[in-house]
């Protein structure tokens, strides 16, 4: 199935409400969804399977990690990013997300620190993501391999990787212009799964609600 | 597209006299209005119309195809009539048929194009769509002007020019859709090249286009049906005919969720007001343009037709008030005029004055449309101290933390999107279920709550305080976003009894360059687009960019 970039941000915006994210959580799971899935990096997909489990509650900072109880990064990337994020410009050092599904959505909501001249590695097992200070991004390793029940580090970057890049900025930077272009293509039942889950958020209509919506009921044509 | 602040001192009117719902509900278009844009940007870089396809019926019923060259590349629409019974025919955007629908496309509407987009446009939201589509639009007929301006040319006749400039438009569409709705082009597509960059500018091109469709329908209609006798629709009256357009409540949800978008939209409107009210003197060529479009918004206010009674004893009000109103002698005369009414003058004169001393100044105000986008979103600043998170919001949003929100009409109403086609409705939260699901547009009550979960906490990190607490994230980002754009946030409680939706709409219509605001209730309105505009063929001429207010036949 074919759709839009907007498609995507709003209907995950959706279902993750749906899910049971909060305003402003809900908004960031779809702007990192679209993010990643405009770059050809998988995120409806593992998001439309973590929706039943929803955001984990209750997270706490304890001694510079956070634990996820395998809850998806989608519904924590930007809460976990900022605290990292403060970490590092107070001088704490970084943070380390433990038991965690999904952290290429980390990497989504590092974007726009990374652009600010913040060089952050995120690192799990065997995977690899470094901003570098012009905001440049180059995933080494297993970064598309499926990830759940992982540490996550996230630091300032130091000397990339000795390997070749797996996906570098140029290949990215291409993508991303296809989809705008083009839209992307996704997976029919993976958008009907977050499409159930965006319907959480919708009021049934009713013969009252609909009398008072916009519009005439009739023709009213003058 | 990067959008540069202005760097200006001048004296703006302030947010809170600016953004509030009553003066939103006064609004009126201004030269800055997207129609006026766009049509400036048409006649200026000398856009060419043309009409390859016309494959319609003695009934209306077929397809078109238009073709815009500009410099920067080709758009068609595509255009399927048909011909509506009239229990069909519904302006509420749960409706499943119209008279016309229609596709702005990337590039020419080719056959080929028009056959792969007729078995989707009509279809509208049940369609799917591509990349290759820009706006998606339908449009329902003014079934008695559009049967009584068809008769009337049929019979060699021209329509009766009052009941034109009564009515306003032959169609009126009841949805435009934009920006990745349904499969179409994602708004990062447009700022990709120069043409359709400015907000809503696509959309406006498909109204306008979609404006040419009507009068060309009627002038079709009236030839098969006469026998020869037909004549075609005088050129004065074309002009006077715009497009009808019904809009409910989405544009409520739209301005509260687009705060930097409405930032910059006020601020270029306000920015241009200072500027004028700045001048020293009025010349003798500003004062004799602003005397004639004085009087054409005096005869546009005495022909405004509404039905709804509050308008209608504003409107009388209205027309006494210009009466008297007459740019002084001397000095900084147009800030002496906006003093005056902003004294003794209601809130509509006001924002109508307001309106036409910028027309006489198009040289001085109209760089500011290149101000009026806005790529931003709300984001946290992580490091912020709260501390400091708590003075922004006793400094920024001192306007929210007033309301009484134990006072049940305070929160009385809930505004949430209908499972029916996602429809955004109004709910009252009392009486009806599904205020759980409400949509975030009271912005002055989740400010309150946010203030208070602040009160005592340790002057920590934003970013440590929200991983405790990720219910007031986005409103964190909020306050931490806007706290410094003066018109980003409508400074009213919209979960208020008395707040009135067609307010909101209102001004965010006048933004676009509508007018006639006619209220059906207090949650939906039809207006008049491209009313007075200049046809495709006349962009040239010298008064091209002259059509606010535009005159009506007496």
């Amino acid at each position: 199935m074919h759709v839009s970039l907007n498609e995507i941000a709003t209907t995950v915006e959706r279902a993750a409400r749906g899910a049971g994210a909060t305003a402003g959580v809900d908004t960031e799971a779809g702007a990192a969804a679209t993010w990643l899935e405009a770059r050809g990096l998988p995120a409806l997909d593992p998001l439309a399977a973590a929706l039943k489990h929803g955001p984990a509650r209750g997270l706490v900072l304890d001694d510079g990690r956070v634990a996820l109880a395998d809850a998806s990064c989608a519904f924590h990337a930007g809460t976990l990013i900022d605290l990292a994020v403060a970490r590092l410009r107070s001088g704490a050092g970084g943070l380390k997300v433990t038991d965690a599904r999904d952290p290429l959505f980390l990497v989504a909501a590092a974007e726009r620190f990374a652009r600010t001249g913040l060089a952050l590695t995120i690192a799990w097992d065997g995977a690899e993501v470094r901003f570098d200070a012009a905001g440049a991004l180059a995933l080494h390793g297993a970064v598309l391999v499926p990830a759940s029940d992982v540490n996550v580090d996230v630091r300032v970057a130091g000397p990339p990787p000795r390997a070749a890049a797996t996906l570098a900025a140029t290949a990215l930077d291409r993508r991303w212009r296809d989809a705008i272009a083009r839209g992307v293509d996704v997976d029919p039942a993976t958008w009907t799964r977050l499409r159930d889950f965006a319907r959480r958020t919708y009021v049934p209509a009713s013969a009252l609600s609909r009398s008072r919506g916009a519009g005439a009921e009739v023709d009213d044509s003058a | 597209m990067t959008v540069q602040p202005v760097p200006e001192r001048l004296t703006l009117r302030p947010p809170d006299v600016v953004m509030r719902l009553a003066r939103m509900g006064a609004a009126f278009p201004t030269r800055l209005s997207f129609t006026r844009s766009l049509v400036r940007r048409m006649g200026r870089e000398r856009w060419s119309m043309s009409r390859p396809i016309w494959a319609i019926d003695a009934d209306g019923v077929g397809r078109a195809a238009y073709r815009v060259a500009t410099p920067h590349g080709i758009f068609g629409l595509a255009a399927f009539s048909q011909n509506l019974t009239p229990t069909a025919r519904t302006d509420r955007v749960i409706a499943e048929a119209w008279d016309a629908s229609f596709a702005l496309t990337v590039g020419e509407a080719t056959p080929d194009v028009l056959d792969r987009l007729a078995a989707q446009v009509p279809l509208q939201e049940a369609g799917r769509f591509s990349a290759d589509e820009l706006v998606l639009s339908r449009a329902n007929r003014s079934v008695r002007l559009f049967e009584h301006v068809v008769e009337r040319l049929a019979a060699g006749r021209q329509p009766d020019a009052w009941r034109l400039a009564e009515v306003g438009y032959l169609m009126r569409t009841t949805a435009v859709y934009g920006n990745g709705k349904f499969g179409i082009a994602d708004r990062p597509r447009l700022h990709d090249g120069p043409v359709l960059e400015h907000p809503f500018q696509a959309e406006m091109l498909t109204v306008y286009l979609i404006r040419h469709f009507t009068l060309d329908l009627a002038d079709h209609m009236a030839a098969r049906r006469s026998g020869g006798r037909a004549v075609p629709l005088d050129r004065a009256l074309r002009r006077g005919l715009g497009i009808g357009n019904a809009t409910g409540l989405g544009m409520a949800p739209f301005l509260v969720g687009h705060p930097q978008l409405v930032h910059r939209w006020f601020l270029a409107r306000e920015t241009a007001i200072a500027r004028v009210r700045a001048l020293p003197t009025a010349t003798p060529a500003t004062r004799a343009r602003f005397a004639a479009v004085l009087a054409r918004a005096h005869a546009h206010v005495a022909r405004w037709r509404t039905d709804n009674p509050g308008l209608r004893g504003r409107l009388d009000g209205l027309g006494r008030e210009l009466a008297s109103v007459a740019l002084p002698d001397g000095e900084r005369p147009w800030h002496r005029l906006m003093a005056t009414v902003e004294a003794t003058g209601s809130l509509d004169l006001q924002e109508l004055v307001a309106s036409l001393i910028l027309e006489p100044h198009g040289d001085g105000v109209d760089d500011l449309e290149g101000t009026m986008a806005s790529p931003e979103a709300v984001v946290t600043d992580p490091t912020m101290p709260i501390g400091r998170l708590r003075a922004l919001i006793d400094q920024a949003y001192g306007w929210a933390l007033g309301y009484d929100f134990a006072r049940p009409d305070a929160q009385h109403l809930f505004w949430y999107a209908s499972e029916e086609k996602l429809e955004p409705r109004l709910g009252e939260r009392w009486t009806e279920p599904g205020a759980k699901l409400e949509t975030r547009i009271g912005v002055a009550r989740e400010v309150q709550a946010l203030r208070r979960a602040l009160e005592g906490q340790p002057d920590a990190s934003v970013a440590a305080f929200l991983l405790a607490h990720p219910e007031h994230r986005h409103w964190v980002a909020r306050v931490q976003s806007l706290a410094s754009l003066d018109y980003a946030e409508i400074r009213d409680n919209l979960l208020d009894r008395s707040c009135l939706p067609i307010d909101i709409l209102r001004c965010k219509l006048a933004f676009f360059g509508a007018s006639r605001f006619d209220p059906k209730s207090d949650r939906w309105v039809r207006v008049t687009l491209f009313q007075g505009a200049p046809l495709a063929d006349e962009f040239g001429h010298a008064d091209a960019d002259d059509w606010a207010f535009a005159a009506t036949p007496a």
